[in-house]
């Protein structure tokens, strides 16, 4: 058997199995997933908009600080003991005692990363 | 004068914010309406969280959307577990949508990012097209490979049977 045929006879293989693929697996793309997951879902989901303003999110509460103004330039560590440990310190012009401080159980520690970088990203 | 003035600063302190007297609570949403599409329901559990930890039971929040001036509201009723509340939004066209919640306590609108509704998609296929162009390219490639392959054979005909002589 010569070598181009034998060339020719894998890829016609190939090209059968390649077909075979397109039809059972399918379209993977789910762009829905992505948005389902992400920091914004959650901070939709823990209602941070009623006491902040964040242009990202379309909230323009002011109970608490703004937090364009107060995350920005902070470091991920910063915004995650922000929001775990909110009366370890407080934003200027703000007492502490008025956020919970039990989102660090609320919250999944994979969503929490979610929020921080959605917060960091927003906040630049 | 000075009865006037008095009665001014008491229906002033009467009318003050209530977040300032600590009337205060948080929405929260189980999902957005990203991906919705119009006409379909969008069923979203609200939590409502007094000062954002007590559930606060006996309100009634609402839904409110609106989009080039068509404007709807949608009752949210109770779940049976405390503070949470569900509604059924219908965004009735495709389009830019804003909404809100009114959570029913106060009356301070929680506002959340415009949703793009969509009218459905042309259906899936159900073909991960990729594939098929590696399937197409392959047997191209294949054909290619034996039409080269044949054209550098030489002719194996037959030797033709030496004249009688």
């Amino acid at each position: 058997v010569r070598l181009a045929t034998a060339i020719a006879g894998g890829l016609a293989v190939a090209a059968v199995a390649m077909g075979v693929l397109a039809f059972t697996t399918g379209d993977e793309s789910t762009p829905g997933a992505a948005m389902a997951s992400s920091g914004l879902a959650v901070w939709t989901a823990q209602g941070c908009g009623s006491c902040h303003t964040l242009a990202a999110a379309n909230a323009h509460a002011e109970l608490g600080p703004d937090l364009e103004a107060s995350l920005a330039g902070r470091s991920a560590a910063y915004v995650k003991r922000s929001i775990v440990a909110p009366n370890a310190e407080a934003a200027p012009g703000y007492t502490v005692g008025s956020m919970p401080d039990d989102f660090g159980s609320r919250i999944a520690p994979a969503d929490l990363d979610r929020l921080v970088s959605f917060l960091r990203a927003s906040a630049r | 004068v000075r009865r006037s003035l008095l009665l001014t600063v008491l229906l002033a302190l009467l009318a003050a914010p209530s977040a300032l007297a600590g009337g205060w609570a948080t929405v929260g949403l189980d999902s957005t309406p990203a991906g919705v599409e119009p006409g379909k329901p969008w069923n979203v559990d609200i939590t409502v969280l007094q000062h954002g930890r007590t559930p606060l039971t006996g309100i009634t929040p609402m839904v409110s959307i609106e989009s080039g001036g068509v404007s709807k509201q949608f009752i949210a009723e109770p779940t049976g577990e405390p503070g949470v509340y569900r509604a059924s939004v219908v965004f009735p066209s495709a389009g830019t949508w804003s909404y809100e919640v009114h959570d029913g306590f106060i009356d301070v609108p929680h506002t959340f990012p415009a949703v793009e509704i969509s009218a459905p998609a042309a259906p899936e296929s159900g073909i991960a097209t990729g594939w098929l162009w590696g399937a197409g390219a392959a047997l191209v490639l294949a054909l290619a490979l034996l039409g080269l392959d044949r054209r550098r054979r030489p002719a194996t005909l037959p030797h033709a049977p030496e004249p009688a002589a």
